[in-house]
Order: C-alpha cells, then sequence, then structure tokens
C-alpha cells in the first residue's frame, strides 16, 4: 500500500498535517498565535513609498522557478508577495514591472494584478504592458530583468520566489540602480547570494509564511503557529536520534528510514 | 462573476492536484501512480502550449511601441519581433542557417551574459565582506578560511586551511543548512494546506 522507504514520511506528514489543522482550528476559535516581525516583509511598503517619493518605478522578479516545476511551491509564494506588493503599489500610485521568464506565468499574473489594483479600487492604474516576458531561458530573464531594472532605474527591487544563479545579476544591477533591495528565496545556495546583496532577505521557512503574515488573517497565521509544533516535532526527533546514536542503538534512524 | 473564473475552480484544481500527487508519490496504488505521472506530464505539456501565448505576447506588446513610436525603445522592439520571426522562419525553412546563427550568434551571447556573474559575484561579496560587526568579522573569517581549503594555494600555505575549512562547511555550515531546509519543508506543508482550504489565494490575486 505504502511504498518501501517512504511510510515514516508519510505518517509524518499527516501528522503535521494535523498539527496544522488543530492550530488553525484554534485560531478560528480566537486563540491566533503570535508571530515574529518579518523586516523583509514589512519593508515592502517603506520600499513602495521611497518609490513615490522618488517618483521611480519598482521591479520584481519571481526567479527562474516557474510553476512547472519542483520549484513551483516558492514561485507560488513570490505570487502572492506580488499580489501584496500591487496593491501598495495601487495605494501609492506606483507602476511595478514584473519580469515573466515563463509563458504558462502570464495569465496568472495578469488576473493577480488586476484583482490587485481592483481591490484597492483603482482599476485604471493597472497596466499589463509593465508585465514583461522575455522567453523561457534563464539568460533572457537575467538579460530581461537587468535591462528593465537599468532602463527604468528602478528606486526598489524585489526578489522573491525561486532563484537559481539569475539571482547575483538581478540584485547587483539593482545596486547599481541605487534600488533598496528586498529578496527571499528557500533556495540554499542562492540566500547567502541575497544575504550579501539586498537589504532585506526573507529565508527559507519565512518565505511559505509571507502569504499569511501580509493579510494577518488568524487562519492563515493559525496554520504558522501549526509549522512551529512540526518544528518541535522535528527538533525532538533530532535529539533523540542524537542521543540514541550516541548511545550505541539506530532503533530510532531505523524506524525513520521505514 | 462567471462561474469559469469563480475562486473555487482553481481552488478545487490545486487541491485535487496535490492529493493526487501525494498519494502518487507515497502510495503502491499503481491506478494513483500513472494518474499522477499522466498529470505532471499534463503539467509540462500546458507549459510548452503556454509558449505560443508567451509569443503572442510580445508581439502585442513590441508591435504597440513600434506603432506608437516609443522613444528610445521602438527600433529595439523592431530588431526583437525581426529577430524572433528570423529565427522561427530559419528555423522551419533552412535548418543549418537556423544552427549558425544558434551556435555562432545565441551561444557565445549566452556564455557572455553567463560569465558577468563571475564580476558581479566578486562586487558582491566585497561589500558583504566589510567587516562592520562581530557577525560580519566571523563570516569574513569563516568564508577566508573556506575559500583557502578550496584554492590549492591554500594546502601550500598552511595544511591546517584543508582540515577547518572541511569541519566549517561540514559541522555548522550543513547543521545550518538542514535547519534551513527542514523549515523550509514544513513551510511548504502548511503553505499547501492553506492553498487547499481556499485561506492562501495571494497567487490567485486574493487575500
Amino acid at each position: 500500500m505504502i511504498q518501501t522507504g517512504r511510510l515514516s514520511g508519510f505518517v509524518l506528514l499527516i501528522v503535521l498535517s494535523v498539527l496544522i489543522l488543530l492550530v488553525i482550528q484554534r485560531s478560528r476559535k480566537g486563540k491566533v498565535p503570535e508571530i515574529r516581525k518579518l523586516a523583509g516583509l514589512d519593508a515592502i511598503e517603506e520600499a513602495i513609498g521611497r518609490c513615490a517619493e522618488m517618483g521611480r518605478p519598482a521591479h520584481f522578479s519571481t526567479g527562474w522557478g516557474g510553476l512547472s516545476t519542483e520549484w513551483a511551491q516558492q514561485t507560488i509564494a513570490g505570487l502572492s508577495v506580488l499580489s501584496y506588493t500591487y496593491r501598495v503599489a495601487a495605494r501609492y500610485k506606483v507602476p511595478v514591472f514584473y519580469t515573466c521568464c515563463w509563458a504558462h506565468m502570464l495569465p496568472l499574473v495578469y488576473d493577480l494584478g488586476r484583482q490587485a489594483y481592483l481591490a484597492e479600487g483603482r482599476p485604471e492604474d493597472f497596466n499589463p504592458d509593465n508585465i514583461r516576458y522575455v522567453g523561457d531561458s534563464q539568460l533572457a530573464l537575467m538579460g530581461g530583468a537587468m535591462g528593465t531594472i537599468a532602463r527604468e532605474k528602478v528606486a526598489a527591487n524585489f526578489l522573491i520566489g525561486a532563484f537559481f544563479f539569475e539571482a547575483i545579476q538581478l540584485a547587483e544591477e539593482g545596486f547599481a540602480a541605487g534600488a533598496i533591495q528586498v529578496g527571499g528565496t528557500a533556495r540554499l545556495y542562492q540566500i547567502p547570494t541575497l544575504m550579501a546583496t539586498c537589504d532585506y532577505v526573507l529565508i527559507g521557512e519565512e518565505l511559505f509564511a509571507a502569504g499569511a503574515y501580509v493579510t494577518r488573517d488568524p487562519v492563515q497565521i493559525g496554520s504558522i503557529g501549526g509549522q512551529d509544533l512540526g518544528r518541535l516535532l522535528a527538533f525532538i526527533l533530532t535529539v533523540l536520534a542524537v542521543l540514541s546514536v550516541s548511545l550505541g542503538s539506530r532503533a530510532l534512524v531505523d524506524l525513520l528510514k521505514i | 462573476m462567471s462561474a469559469l473564473r469563480a475562486r473555487e475552480i482553481p481552488i478545487s484544481l490545486f487541491a485535487f492536484a496535490v492529493i493526487l500527487l501525494i498519494l502518487g508519490y507515497f502510495t503502491t496504488i499503481r491506478p494513483l501512480i500513472t494518474a499522477a505521472d499522466y498529470l505532471k506530464s499534463f503539467g509540462v505539456l500546458l507549459a510548452l502550449i503556454a509558449v505560443f501565448l508567451g509569443v503572442t505576447d510580445v508581439l502585442r506588446v513590441h508591435l504597440k511601441h513600434i506603432a506608437k513610436r516609443t522613444p528610445r525603445q521602438w527600433y529595439l522592439s523592431a530588431w526583437l519581433i525581426v529577430s524572433m520571426l528570423m529565427m522561427f522562419a530559419f528555423g522551419y525553412v533552412h535548418k543549418p542557417t537556423y544552427d549558425v546563427l544558434y551556435a555562432r550568434l545565441y551561444i557565445p551571447l549566452s556564455i557572455g551574459v553567463g560569465a558577468s556573474i563571475g564580476y558581479y559575484l566578486y562586487s558582491a561579496f566585497y561589500r558583504a565582506f566589510r567587516i562592520r560587526n562581530a557577525e560580519a568579522a566571523i563570516l569574513f573569517a569563516c568564508a577566508i578560511i573556506v575559500v583557502l581549503r578550496n584554492a590549492p594555494v591554500g594546502e601550500v600555505i598552511w595544511t591546517g586551511f584543508s582540515v577547518m575549512g572541511q569541519w566549517i562547511t561540514d559541522v555548522p555550515g550543513a547543521g545550518a543548512s538542514r535547519a534551513i531546509l527542514i523549515g523550509a519543508a514544513l513551510g511548504m506543508v502548511a503553505l499547501a494546506i492553506r492553498a487547499m482550504l481556499g485561506k492562501e489565494q495571494g497567487y490567485l490575486g486574493g487575500e
């Protein structure tokens, strides 16, 4: 019934899902967990405000991950932040350029932008031409986004999603344009790059919490509380496994490999 | 709002796809595995079909620039459309010319863009390694040791760089990486649950 070697993973997934659903249920009843401030997300409004003051646009990229690869979750999280950024930009009347490198994302981003501007009561300010499709190649993304950042002299550069080696070039171009930069990815190899180049960075899980954080919806915040219980579970399992292996027993490690 | 644009449809499709892919991955039930494989292939196919949408979009945006004679843009748009149509045409009509254009023009330009990463890395890490506080000093020291471990000259200067560099990579480096990975995996599960419940709608333009 369950594939060999995947039983423990399946059980942990079920346990984690149940924990998250339980905390969501608690949140619905009013017991909303406290979550720490995420400077990277709080900085979005500041960055858009700076764009408005300087009369310059902003640039957003969700990276090369796309929606048809294993990195789709990070792109979805990036799109949630894009939606929030569009809303803030609509309030401040700041144009946001989005460099799109996957054609299958175009309808989604058009709709997302339209809905965000509509929600802020400014549908006429949404300009679909600011969503720039550059081709499905990673190098096209690099060239296209760098060109936009340099030519439009953006005052804010958001790099949030699944990034590969294009991250360094996009961020450095943003720095050269004098933009305030907010980065975010869960790809291990690119986290140091964004840390080195951006003013604010969402690291790993912070990226996935972004959608919930910006809405402040109790149910969504509850899921982050459930995530913390999962982290506690992972911590307990790690400590127990280290102790048992140190004491000469591999029983727990073998159990986790079932 | 029409039925086809209702939020519930994409959310239901998302939930169906996630559950099917999870079951296809974990279980040995053959029909579920086959259905999950079909779904993955369908996703790739859909993405490929969307390329036509991309071409249409490029034409729409850049023809508009040409028609409006947008300053400092219209001639670049014209060049882009000519290049694109030329590659299309040669790809179907005369493959050898297409191959020459691809190998002698596109590839060298791509390599040029890719190679500039080295310069950007140096300038970015120069700024990152300016010692402004204790954390930056620790980061700088670790980076120097790991660089000297990887560079052949490090071993010549002092053999200890190899041992220290290996330890930094294997112990604190691997520990921190795993912590980030576990956190990210938990975040992904929470995001998937929120999306399946229809609560996370930011990616659909909702709140």
